[in-house]
């Protein structure tokens, strides 16, 4: 079940909000778990095991670790988690990926297991590990209550894809926390405004990046360099209204019942360096390979050759996590060449021209999602060709130019709704409702009004994206 | 307090609790550190960045629907980039931004609530789709399998939105959104990422007494499965809607030619043909896309696609001396400022049509009858399959006029549904008031299994069976001119054996007659060929 589906909308989200703001307070925390299982257990209720399981592994190593003294068997405990959960992780994600390697290298073994994925467990995965090395460095005092360890893997918003929140961000939150009807609006707003984001911005640039680069079929090979570099930019307007629009609605899910989790997204395309895209992209996971691996291996407070090798640690990794293919590999460490690039040669002058940085910035991102996007080789490389006009395709058409323009608008939006202008056009607003009563009132009225709007031009969007005319019974 | 929260920078996320009243709890932090961090996420990493808000500037004025979209209230950044507060809100302001939000969520909670009862009246669940024309999601059975890896209950998210209450008036409006998205040019081309097969040079002294020598290589590969109707209807709607001209209002629609679907459709006909000869004559009328019919040859070429003249010529090439085949290509260009097809439908016209069947009587040696003797009937407001796969707004300000002739003699016709139910039913329906994207099912009650027109005022014992696609049905009406009984077949939605039929009504003319992407389709050609065997 997604967040941008009719069923979680309608059924899911507003049966937990009814049931929790009626149960007593005592009770919430419990209904919250029982709807996040509920939430997990539908993309296939045996993988619930997987999670529950993990989380008790890391239960008892939290509590193992926080009742011993020795070094030796406090490391013991997170050595035990750190293998039962990158086992599985590795387990469940890598093993089809490396035995194809070894199967293409050796000819051998000639038969893969099929393995499904099961949902949420890069993320989950990821949240667990980080509790426990909390535990161990004493940052977090270990959850006695396996139940509320659950709570905080299995939390339907943020369980399945992120952001990745930290243990020591909600423990407070489990037992003390208190909801302002502040929170409530400005939580609910933000679902809206992520729901309307994912629903029509998102889907929308989907769809056009969809139609001109269909993956997977003969119709790409046929696309023209003109239409490989606009379904490209849609692409990456997907890619961020879709993931940060995620995190939006688990940020506001969150803060309606009380949980503050932090910011996911700093408005990524407004970077002026590929240091600094890292620091306002996917927060959550940069910061948790800053932690838990980059810091642990000394950091930069060492040798350069050193240095070097720890960010090259990291980077393969933060490729890896993506998914189980080497494109992804190829993505983190592309981005690791620009980033030492940064960092012993154009870091200086990057800084003082902050509109070249800019520039670079975003075309180093842009290419980076054409490597991302690829998982087949062969695709990539004719899409890297036909966008310098070396596929014989052509430079355009009329397909690609009917599209743009049908999708005009839609691009312009999207590109502003990648940027803070939105945010200060709100905090403008604001100022300006000091002036006037009458200003104050239009304030008032769209503050009241923006939320409810994007939930119904979100259920809009979500039923026109079923539409599929069946014309052959019409003929 | 109170005031403070609202005004500090106007930013909900980073509030202190508004009410006075409820003062924070011993046992919590205060939020406000927790706050500062989120703003600056990277602020542990290195210094933190302020380079941001140069660009935002760049990006002109927003209008006010971007900015509420992207809006991501939970950063702390007054600070940062926006100018200095003038004052803070006063008590009487925050009493009524307090009170807006409360109408915000109560108007949120309206809406989910009306969603949430709407949603679980399973019975205003539509089955079909009277807007798209197809049968939606069902609901699925339980299987204790399905339930475990989760297949289930995605079946059942899947259904709830397909069917969701009142899901043609959403997925219209929905339609309107999209038109927002852009401008729609006057001349566009939808799709058009077909590759198509390269056209076989035509071989006028290939030997026309060896029909088709090694043609039937997919008959080695064993018996081919007949299509089911579903995946014909898909294969079918895939072909017409794969490449679209759209100009001024009206959509013209690219054909790609298939050289195996080709092989397979001529070599089926070829086959019936002989199993006729001697009993019936078979006649082949490829009907070509509008696009070939209409639009300038320049135009035509720069679309891509497969030229029709050349793809037609190859067509009847192909087939075995028995068939004797009609090209209508030629008459219909000589026609093509006249209204032979329609702007927002793939159909042709009944002037289209008759065009064709001057041509077929020119062939057969009939007097075709004068289109001027006929009574017409005429209905206006006609939105096709274009429209209701483009949603343009040309069309819908300029639609089609449906006009039929009703034969002389008779207007009464028999069919059997497929449900094997006789009905009777007309020639030409009176269809004012249908829906406005049905108005084409005026002519022989639409697609009917098997139909039957037996005109009294013919006499001579005369008969034709016409086996079609949707296309025929335009074309029937006028046979019924000059045939005492005029048989059809509608071959996608019977498995009738085509032969035993001509032989046991003692049919003498047999007609295919099939769009030109049609026939180019694979699961047709398949279908043909397993009902004259």
């Amino acid at each position: 079940m997604v967040f941008s589906s009719l069923i979680f909308l309608f059924v899911f989200f507003a049966l937990n909000l009814a049931v929790y703001f009626t149960v007593p307070k005592r009770f919430r925390n419990q209904v919250l778990l029982v709807f996040s299982l509920v939430f997990y257990a539908w993309g296939g209720p045996k993988y619930l095991l997987l999670l529950v399981g993990e989380t008790l592994i890391s239960w008892w190593c939290g509590l193992f670790i926080s009742r011993h003294e020795e070094r030796s068997k406090k490391r013991l405990g997170i050595v035990i988690e750190c293998v039962a959960l990158l086992g599985l992780l590795a387990y469940f994600k890598y093993t089809r990926f490396f035995m194809g390697n070894i199967a293409a290298i050796f000819d051998a073994p000639e038969l893969i297991p099929e393995i499904f994925l099961p949902i949420g467990i890069s993320f989950y995965t990821f949240q667990l590990i980080s509790y426990v090395c909390d535990v161990y460095w004493d940052k977090v005092q270990a959850q006695p209550t396996f139940w509320k360890l659950l709570l905080y893997s299995s939390l339907f918003y943020q369980c399945i894809a992120g952001p990745i929140v930290r243990y020591s961000t909600v423990a407070d939150d489990i037992d003390h926390r208190k909801v302002t009807s502040l929170d409530v609006y400005a939580g609910m707003r933000r679902f809206c405004i992520g729901l309307a984001k994912k629903a029509v911005l998102a889907n929308s640039c989907a769809s056009v990046a969809d139609t001109l680069l269909p993956m997977g079929t003969e119709g790409l090979f046929l696309q023209n360099t003109a239409g490989c570099w606009l379904g490209m930019l849609f692409f990456m307007l997907q890619i961020y209204l879709d993931f940060s629009a995620y995190s939006d609605m688990a940020i506001g899910m969150g803060r309606m019942v009380g949980f503050r989790f932090l910011e996911n997204f700093n408005y990524p395309y407004q970077c002026t360096s590929i240091q600094d895209f890292w620091r306002r992209w996917h927060i959550s996971l940069s910061s948790f390979f800053r932690d838990y691996v980059y810091i642990p291996l000394g950091g930069s407070r060492c040798s350069k050759l050193k240095y070097v090798r720890n960010m090259t640690v990291v980077w393969f990794l933060t490729g890896l996590w993506h998914g189980a293919s080497w494109n992804y590999i190829f993505w983190g460490l592309f981005f690791l060449v620009f980033l030492l690039l940064e960092k012993f040669v154009i870091g200086g002058f990057i800084k003082k021209h902050r509109g070249v940085g800019h520039v670079y910035a975003l075309i180093v991102v842009f290419f980076g999602w054409v490597l991302f996007k690829f998982e087949n080789f062969t695709e990539l490389g004719w899409v890297l060709s036909c966008m310098f006009g070396q596929a014989g395709t052509g430079l355009g058409g009329l397909e690609v130019q009917t599209l743009l323009l049908q999708n005009l608008f839609l691009l312009i939006f999207c590109i502003v709704a990648c940027t803070e202008a939105g945010k200060k056009l709100h905090l403008r607003m604001g100022r300006m409702a000091q002036s006037s009563p009458s200003f104050l009132r239009v304030y008032g009225i769209t503050e009241a009004l923006t939320p409810v709007l994007c939930l119904l031009v979100s259920v809009v969007a979500l039923a026109g994206a079923s539409y599929n005319p069946f014309i052959y019974f019409q003929f | 307090m109170r005031e403070h929260s609202y005004n500090n920078n106007m930013n909900l996320v980073t509030q202190i609790p508004l009410s006075p009243t409820r003062p924070t709890g011993p046992a919590r932090k205060p939020k406000a550190p927790k706050h500062a961090a989120a703003a600056q996420p990277s602020a542990t990493a290195e210094s933190p960045s302020k380079e941001g808000e140069g660009y935002a500037a760049t990006q002109g004025p927003a209008a006010l629907a971007p900015a509420q979209l992207a809006e991501q209230p939970g950063e702390a950044d007054a600070r940062d980039g926006a100018p200095p507060r003038k004052r803070a809100f006063n008590r009487r302001e925050v009493r009524y931004l307090k009170s807006a939000h409360a109408w915000g969520v109560r108007a949120f909670g309206a809406a989910m609530a009306v969603g949430c009862v709407t949603g679980l009246l399973i019975f205003a669940h539509p089955a079909t789709s009277q807007l798209e024309g197809r049968q939606l999601t069902a609901f699925p059975e339980f299987t204790v399998d399905g339930f475990l890896d989760g297949s289930y209950l995605e079946q059942v998210a899947l259904w709830y939105s397909d069917t969701f209450p009142f899901r043609d008036t959403l997925v219209n409006l929905g339609q309107d959104l999209k038109g927002l998205y852009g401008v729609q040019p006057d001349t566009s081309l939808v799709g058009g990422k077909v590759q198509a097969d390269e056209l076989p040079p035509l071989e006028p002294q290939a030997p026309p007494d060896e029909p088709a020598p090694d043609e039937p290589k997919p008959e080695d590969e064993g018996p081919v499965e007949v299509p089911t109707e579903d995946a014909m209807a898909a294969d079918v709607q895939k072909n017409i809607m794969s490449g679209l001209y759209v100009k001024d209002g009206a959509a013209y629609s690219i054909y790609y030619f298939s050289q195996e679907a080709v092989t397979n459709y001529t070599t089926a006909i070829s086959k019936a043909a002989d199993a006729l000869e001697g009993t019936a004559d078979v006649y082949s009328i490829i009907v070509p896309n509008n696009s070939a019919a209409i639009l300038d040859e320049s135009v035509l070429d720069s679309l891509g696609g497969t030229n029709q003249d050349q793809a037609i010529r190859y067509f009847n090439s192909l087939y075995s001396p028995n068939v004797r085949t009609v090209p209508i290509l030629d008459a219909l260009r000589q026609h093509r400022t006249e209204y032979t097809y329609f702007r927002t439908d793939h159909h042709w016209t009944a002037l289209g049509a008759y065009i064709a069947y001057e041509e077929f009587c020119k062939a057969k040696g009939l007097q075709p009858v004068d289109l001027d003797a006929l009574k017409t009937m005429t209905f206006d407001g006609f939105l096709g399959t274009f429209y209701t796969e483009l949603k343009n707004a040309a069309m819908a300000d300029n639609p089609d006029t449906v006009t039929a002739y009703v034969p002389e003699g008779t207007n009464a016709m028999t069919y059997w549904n497929k449900d094997g139910d006789e009905v009777e039913a007309k020639v030409i329906t009176d269809v004012t008031g249908w829906n406005k994207n049905s108005l084409y099912n005026t002519f022989i009650a639409g697609d009917q299994p098997i139909s039957i027109i037996e005109n009294p005022a013919i006499t001579d014992g005369s008969s034709v069976l016409v086996v079609k696609d949707s296309f025929g049905n335009a074309f029937v009406p006028f046979l019924v001119n000059n045939y005492q009984t005029v048989h059809v077949i509608d071959y996608r939605y019977t498995d009738t054996n085509i032969v035993e039929y001509v032989k046991e009504h003692q049919i003498k003319d047999v007609v295919f007659m099939n769009n030109i992407s049609l026939a180019g389709t694979l699961t047709v050609a398949a279908k043909i060929d397993s009902m004259v065997g």
